[in-house]
């Protein structure tokens, strides 16, 4: 661990550390891109009090930026706020109950106030039947459906953004399965999630959050997704599961689980195959804070057993991700249909995404896509 | 601006702790207005839909200070939040000021 993060680590641990390396410009200037990177800002504005920090040799500068982060995440989080109980208020009026998951749905369940929690989006999963009806209803309120991919099987969401007035924009990633990955998305249903899911009536009476155990499931596999899957922060794709965030998410639903909770925990964790991934969050949400967890728990989960699909999964290189997705997809109609989407995505798409290109010519765009995609996938491999 | 009137917060007008200062943000504007825990128990008070001189009896009970540095205080603070944008003032017909 570097000493930047050696430093966060214990400053959310609420253990009032003195700033390691006073003077050094270089050094803060490090630790305040760390922040944005770990997402930690207004949390670290919570836990640090100005006054002893000033005392402990925290630079005015750390502090200053971090108070200005906590009030414009705030700002945000209003707007943010407003906007979902529309769409919640809107989805319920139509019978439609979404699930939040991940960031919303954890700032609203686990952390002291949603502002904490920060994050890009919401993401909401819905039942496949009703995708197209929250698809038009969000496009009636204004929302954007952003340039993706969209097929039967090539992806199982779409991001639609509100920009507002005032040139702020709002995202919400609406899912009909819980990951993109043929193998991933048969993990966890909408049905499944809705039915053991949490009232959130801090955010609205309309708005439901998975539940501890299935919200820790998810954020071990989320975070452990991300080393081999981009996550942007200021348009920097960065490969790794290190977001300290994430770990705290993890941190905070492994303390708040009750003890039948943990044995239910157990049980999903072994069914679906995710005692590997398990394993490496919750230990990394134990080197980071100190996170309590029953030495039982971590025993069950590091019994000795098959190796499991998914922890290969999620070492693998892109190329093979991509074979283990065609073999899971079951038959070859969905074979051929996986296939046919990934070569050949929509010709709105393409001409979004080629924008650039002189050439408007489809057919070449696709052999564009194709050499693209090629030599990414040959860089991948030799990482 | 009259201690008799009556304040209004426009709809995109909140308040919110951030830390341990109280911050007042206009949703639209993007206008920030940070506020110490005095400042903050005016606000409270205005929310509440208390007249101006209500305001004023309220923290004349509560704080140990002279009505003088309360008016003056209360129509300082007031000054900035209007040149903000952050309120508006609402004519009223009652009589007096500070009566405690």
């Amino acid at each position: 661990m570097q000493d930047t993060e050696v430093l966060l680590c214990a400053a959310l641990r609420g253990e009032n550390p003195a700033w390691s390396v006073p003077g050094d410009a270089d050094f803060t200037a490090g630790f305040l891109e760390r922040c944005v990177y770990h997402g930690v800002q207004p949390l670290l504005h919570y836990l640090v009090k100005p006054e002893p920090a000033v005392a402990l040799g925290w630079p005015q500068a750390v502090l200053s930026e971090c108070h200005w982060q906590a009030i414009a995440w705030t700002m945000w989080e209003l707007r943010h706020q407003a906007l979902l109980k529309q769409v919640l208020a809107l989805l319920a009026g139509m019978g439609v109950q979404p699930v939040l998951f991940k960031g919303t749905g954890l700032a609203y369940s686990l952390y002291p106030g949603p502002v904490l929690r920060s994050r890009g989006d919401t993401d909401l999963i819905v039942s496949l039947v009703d995708r197209v009806r929250v698809t038009e209803a969000l496009e009636g309120l204004g929302f954007m459906r952003d340039a993706g991919v969209s097929g039967n099987f090539i992806s199982y969401q779409a991001t639609f953004t509100l920009t507002e007035a005032n040139g702020s924009s709002h995202s919400l990633d609406l899912h009909w399965r819980i990951n993109n990955s043929q193998l991933l998305a048969r993990l966890f249903t909408y049905e499944e999630l809705r039915s053991r899911a949490q009232a959130l009536p801090e955010l609205s009476p309309h708005a439901f959050a998975a539940c501890p155990v299935d919200a820790l499931l998810l954020a071990c596999m989320h975070r452990s997704g991300h080393k081999r899957s981009p996550y942007y922060v200021d348009s920097v794709a960065h490969y790794s599961g290190d977001r300290l965030i994430w770990v705290y998410d993890i941190h905070l639903l492994a303390r708040k689980l009750t003890q039948d909770e943990w044995h239910e925990f157990m049980g999903l964790a072994t069914q679906k195959g995710l005692r590997a991934v398990c394993l490496e969050g919750l230990g990394l949400a134990q080197t980071c804070f100190t996170t309590t967890i029953a030495s039982a728990v971590i025993e069950g989960l590091a019994r000795p057993g098959h190796p499991e699909p998914i922890e290969q999964y999620m070492a693998s290189s892109a190329v093979r991700r991509r074979w283990l997705d065609f073999c899971a997809i079951e038959g070859w109609r969905g074979k051929l249909g996986l296939l046919t989407e990934n070569l050949f995505p929509p010709a709105s798409y393409m001409h979004q995404k080629y924008r650039d290109d002189g050439s408007a010519w489809l057919p070449w765009l696709y052999v564009r896509r194709m050499k693209d995609g090629m030599s990414k996938r040959l860089q991948d491999s030799d990482e | 601006m009259n201690l008799t009137d009556k304040v209004t917060i426009p709809e995109q007008v909140m308040a919110r702790q951030v830390g341990e200062e109280t911050v007042i943000l206009d949703l639209v504007s993007g206008t920030y207005f940070g506020l110490d825990p005095v400042g903050a128990r005016i606000w409270q008070l205005l929310d509440e839909g208390r007249t101006l001189a209500e305001v004023c009896a309220s923290m004349l009970v509560e704080y140990e200070v002279s009505r003088d540095e309360i008016e003056r205080d209360l129509t300082d603070l007031l000054a900035a939040l209007v040149d903000k944008g952050l309120i508006k003032f609402e004519p009223a017909s009652l009589p007096g000021a500070c009566r405690t």
